[in-house]
């Protein structure tokens, strides 16, 4: 306990000497405002601010849409720009501070007569930060999918160094790790399961979204939690001007949303659903028990905030999604998300921006089954307290200083079984663990010289295992030695310290090129037990506890960024990584994650290392826009208890990954769209011999992840269709079209071995796949 | 309980079938030496019977050369010690020492100058008490299923392996249950068919000879075993899965037996009964 409070306490006379006023030269003042876009009031995260006069000088406007700038005093223009927004400039002459709003208005449709710079590039030229990629989404709107349903996280892996878990599949790998390692923020709250229904869709419903950031690598400091990357999604803050509505009709799923002003020009609200309606075709089945099955997902997401004053913004977020199975009376099964944020943007000072937020997230499942009149089933839950500060200072033009806390209180009911007295099986145990995760952080984001850039970032993580609770210690088959409850009195059972240096370098060789050099340490205490393929709604979390440790990885990155072509129209990203990681997490040869409620005895411990190069060619304006991505890479792992203690590659080692994404406006009727995916198979465990047990041949296997499944390749394709002359109207409707897996490819989804049905003394290897040719329209519509 | 059998049917069933679809494939498989195979059983109130054969590379025929001229012996923790006599090529017999409830037992099989050494303790018996049928809840197309139905002692870990037969013909599925959930309990389980699309607890997939109709004689052998027998077979069970969604990385089942040979040595006893369907 101690040690808490002193990670916070000395922090305490920072807050203190960054909240004075300051002393601010004469000739220095201080530029701030938001950017926003004029239509709607939505803030422009990421828009680029700068000034012309003065070549070098400029900021990104933060996740608030927050910029500040400080120049000696003068007549300037200020310049704002966005990647899809006519750029505007400011003229302002200024002997004190100053605050300048910029409103700007989106593209028009007719691209050919505006020439809207690309922005996206200029910030990996101009900052030191490493292994980040944007997603708007406006820009991936007409990017076709399955089902045609808009999915951020699958338009994800399309980006070079990341890789979808498999076909059908909302999980990803980033640079080699883990499916568990990736933190997902929505508006700022950790979302557990970001997948519906098995994870054909994720949890994020497009709509309601306004960008995603995902850092691969070199995660800024005050990111922290997980090995692998952040996926910071924003949700869009609402029409504060005009009330909107947008919605549309698929073949799986309807969605609606409504935003309109709360008081014009200072708040906004957005309220969106969704919901499938897969088991309305259950209802057409001839099979009376498929005709009673339920099977759907919906979600909501709802946001408002509201400007109190010049200084001070308030913003709710909040999100709620369920999926529901179920067979007739018999047994169904339900989990889903909730989110909730409420933060408070506070500007101190022109160069102090404060956000609080107050973070409340949970994920939990339940299974019902009635057997004989009476009920029993299984329980599970995943429940966050979050509360965060984080605080942006900007010295001077060239220096901003990022320092923050925060603290985590986590609930983590395992899955038990719970059951009537006169039920026909016993309860199980209720192992629910306590734990409180905190981090300080701070960095410091410095233009050392005009061509010379540094981030320099440390994180103080902290996480301990709190009472009550009942944990055990294991000898080395996983057999039980001793086992200790612990009472709420007992307080911190355990704590682990781990500090996270974080830092980037970049020098810029010319007006479009860049050089950059990264090293980020990243710790992680909530891990995810899963064995199987497929993303299952009772995948496990532990955390760090007595026997498991905090998974560590050290990440080395080195980088070179090039604007090409006529107005910088292409940004080419070449990057580089080596990465290890500690106290990773496999299972003994068996196990049956479905039926344990004490998992920690299953578990083995090793090491990980990955590695790769990524080349990534974009292109964000002008009528063809979308990227070329190609990803050389491995990773492995090494556990004592597997492959005699030998390096083995990790399922999702796929060295060749290529990805191309291309956007053609024809005419403001008709645009289309396609992607190509190309990758090496997943490394598996195929069997080397067979032998005969009962009479049945059976595999007889070799070593872990040595076979591999055939190269995946996959085009899709997609078209949107709005009709002309509605540029005037209220009321807007456009059709998409798609084909998933147009080539009509087999993918291997998974393969089994059988006897051949002519020979059955032959065994012969069947490739399972899954989707081929899949059509879909949608009707969208906006009024 | 298992949890996930719940959601595979309907799930899997409207994603996996609709749309999926199956090809045969060439692939470059790697071989592997020969593994010494062994199945040996003691069934209580009978005598060892142990056979042993040898793996082959995946693309030979299912021809398994039976291991001959092996040393095999049996012991019991009472003094009891019998070598088993070749009957045919691979095949091995006792005649004199018995399966006795509570007893533990010793396999030894020496061939090629190694030894392979395996414990298996035969259970207290559990009494079958009924064999009835319901109808399988995905519907009446899938027919029939059988509904065990015993009393489990508690106070400890019992183990269960049940075997069926339809019209005298041995299902390949090895069901298998145990009182995690239900110690102490009056039991009434279907045996599930756990491979394919109807669960996660793995096993072969359903084979339409196996389905149960009304008429037939449905016959169900109930064995007792010990705790490694039945993880020998849950975790053989797993690798026989069908089902890709849920289907672990695959590794050779948990045997009991040291030495490295494949296979498995279950001292059970066995309980039979029959029922003609209605």
């Amino acid at each position: 306990m101690k040690k808490i409070t002193f990670l916070f306490g000395i922090w305490l006379p920072l807050l203190w000497l960054f909240g004075q006023p300051q002393a601010v030269a004469q000739t220095r003042i201080t530029i701030s405002g938001t950017v926003q876009d004029a239509a709607s009031g939505e803030n422009l995260t990421g828009a680029t601010v700068r000034v012309l006069e003065l070549p070098g000088v400029g900021t990104g406007a933060n996740a608030y849409g927050f910029y500040t700038l400080t120049v000696p005093a003068g007549t300037y223009t200020l310049e704002a720009s966005f990647v899809g927004y006519v750029p505007q400039q400011q003229k302002i002459t200024t002997g004190r501070d100053q605050r300048v709003l910029f409103d700007l208005t989106a593209e028009g449709r007719e691209l050919a007569e505006v020439v809207v710079k690309a922005r996206t590039a200029d910030a990996n030229i101009s900052r030191a930060q490493m292994g980040v990629e944007t997603i708007n989404l406006r820009q991936i709107a007409k990017v076709p999918v399955l089902f045609g349903e808009k999915d951020v996280i699958k338009t994800l892996t399309l980006l070079p160094g990341i890789k979808s878990a498999g076909e059908g599949s909302s999980g990803f790998s980033v640079r080699g790790g883990g499916f568990d390692q990736n933190l997902i923020l929505l508006d700022e709250a950790p979302v557990y399961n970001a997948s519906h229904l098995l994870g054909f869709f994720s949890t994020f419903n497009s709509d309601a979204l306004k960008d995603l950031t995902v850092y691969k690598g070199g995660m800024p400091a005050q990111y922290g939690g997980r090995l692998s990357s952040v996926v910071d999604i924003r949700m869009k803050e609402g029409n504060n001007q005009k009330l909107h509505g947008s919605g549309g009709i698929g073949l799986i799923a309807s969605r609606l949303a409504l935003e309109g002003p709360i008081v014009r020009d200072k708040g906004s609200f957005l309220i969106t659903a969704r919901r499938t309606y897969a088991d309305v075709f259950l209802k057409l089945s001839s099979n009376p028990t498929t005709k009673k099955a339920r099977l759907y997902f919906y979600d909501i997401n709802a946001k408002a905030n509201y400007k109190l004053d010049a200084r001070n913004r308030i913003y709710f977020s909040g999100y709620l999604g369920r999926d529901v199975l179920g067979l007739g009376g018999t047994f169904g099964q339900a989990y889903g998300n909730q989110t909730a944020t409420l933060r408070l943007n506070h500007l101190f000072s022109n160069r102090l921006f404060s956000n609080t937020s107050v973070i409340y997230s949970k994920y939990d499942y339940q299974i019902t089954l009635v057997s004989n009149g009476s009920e029993s089933g299984i329980d599970s839950k995943i429940q966050d307290f979050n509360l965060k500060q984080d605080f942006e200072y900007t010295p001077t033009a060239t220096q901003t200083i990022r320092f923050g806390a925060q603290a985590i209180h986590h609930t983590i009911t395992p899955g038990h079984v719970t059951a009537a007295t006169d039920a026909t099986v016993n309860p199980t145990p209720d192992r629910t663990n306590y734990s409180l995760e905190t981090a300080v952080y701070a960095s410091h984001e410095w233009q050392a010289a005009p061509k010379l850039n540094f981030t320099t970032g440390l994180r103080l993580s902290g996480f301990s295992l709190l009472g009550p609770g009942t944990y055990s210690t294991y000898d080395g088959e996983g057999n039980t030695v001793t086992t200790n409850t612990y009472t709420e009195q007992d307080g911190f059972l355990k704590t682990y310290i781990r500090l996270e240096p974080r830092f980037s370098a970049s020098y810029q060789l010319s007006e479009a090129s860049t050089v950059k050099l990264g090293y980020a340490r990243n710790a992680q205490n909530l891990h995810l037990l899963s064995n199987t393929n497929a993303s299952s709604p009772t995948d496990l979390y532990v955390p760090t506890s007595f026997n498991v440790k905090p998974e560590l990885s050290d990440q080395i990155s080195a980088g070179y960024y090039l604007k090409l072509g006529k107005d910088n129209a292409y940004s080419l990203t070449v990057e580089s990584y080596y990465k290890t990681m500690q106290n990773q997490i496999d299972y003994r040869n068996g196990t049956d994650l479905t039926r344990t409620y004490d998992a920690e005895a299953n578990l083995l411990y090793g090491t990980g290392r990955a590695y790769g190069v990524e080349l990534l060619l974009r292109k964000d304006v002008g009528r063809l826009t979308g990227w070329i991505g190609y990803t050389y890479s491995r990773t492995e792992r090494q556990f004592t208890a597997i492959n005699q203690g030998n390096y083995f590659p990790a399922k999702q080692d796929r060295p060749h990954d290529v990805s191309v994404v291309g956007i053609y406006q024809i005419n403001p009727r008709w645009t289309v769209s396609g992607t190509f995916l190309y990758s090496t198979g997943n490394a598996v465990t195929f069997p080397v011999g067979k032998y005969v047990v009962d009479g049945q041949p059976i595999n007889y296997y070799g070593s872990r992840n040595g076979g591999r499944t055939p190269a995946y390749i996959r085009m899709d394709l997609g078209a949107t269709y709005e009709k002309p002359g509605q540029q005037n109207h209220r009321f807007r409707s456009s059709w998409s079209f798609s084909v998933y897996n147009a080539l009509g490819r087999e993918n291997t989804y998974s393969i089994l071995f059988r006897p051949n049905k002519d020979d059955p003394t032959r065994t012969e290897a069947v490739q399972q796949s899954l989707f081929r040719w899949i059509p879909s329209a949608t009707y969208n519509f906006t009024f | 309980m298992r949890s996930n059998s719940l959601l595979i049917p309907l799930a899997a069933a409207l994603l996996l079938v609709v749309t999926g679809c199956e090809k045969v494939i060439t692939l470059d498989l790697q071989t592997s030496p020969a593994q010494v195979v062994i199945e040996a059983n003691l069934v209580d109130d009978g005598y060892g019977r142990v056979s042993l054969s040898r793996s082959v590379n995946y693309t030979e025929t299912n021809t398994f050369p039976p291991v001959v001229g092996a040393v095999v012996t049996l012991t019991d923790d009472a003094g009891g010690r019998e070598t088993l006599r070749e009957t045919s090529p691979g095949q091995y017999a006792g005649v004199t020492l018995k399966g006795v409830p509570g007893r533990t037992y010793t396999l030894r099989v020496e061939t090629g100058g190694t030894a392979y050494v395996a414990l298996s303790t035969l259970p207290v018996v559990v009494p079958f008490e009924n064999l009835a049928s319901e109808v399988n809840p995905f519907g009446a197309d899938d027919g029939l299923r059988a509904v065990v139905q015993y009393t489990d002692p508690a106070g400890r870990a019992n183990s269960y392996l049940f075997r069926q037969y339809r019209n005298g013909r041995l299902n390949k599925a090895i069901f298998l249950q145990n009182d995690k959930y239900t110690d102490g309990k009056p039991v009434s389980e279907p045996l599930r068919n756990q491979g394919g699309l109807a669960g996660t607890g793995g096993g072969p997939p359903p084979d339409p000879i196996d389905k149960l109709g009304s008429g037939d004689t449905l016959t169900v052998e109930m064995q007792n075993v010990d705790a490694g027998v039945y993880e020998y077979f849950r975790t053989l069970n797993q690798i026989l899965d069908a089902n890709p969604a849920f289907s672990v990385t695959p590794t050779n089942p948990k045997t009991t037996i040291s030495g490295g040979a494949l296979g498995y040595f279950s001292a059970h006893s066995s309980r039979t009964r029959r029922l003609i369907l209605p």
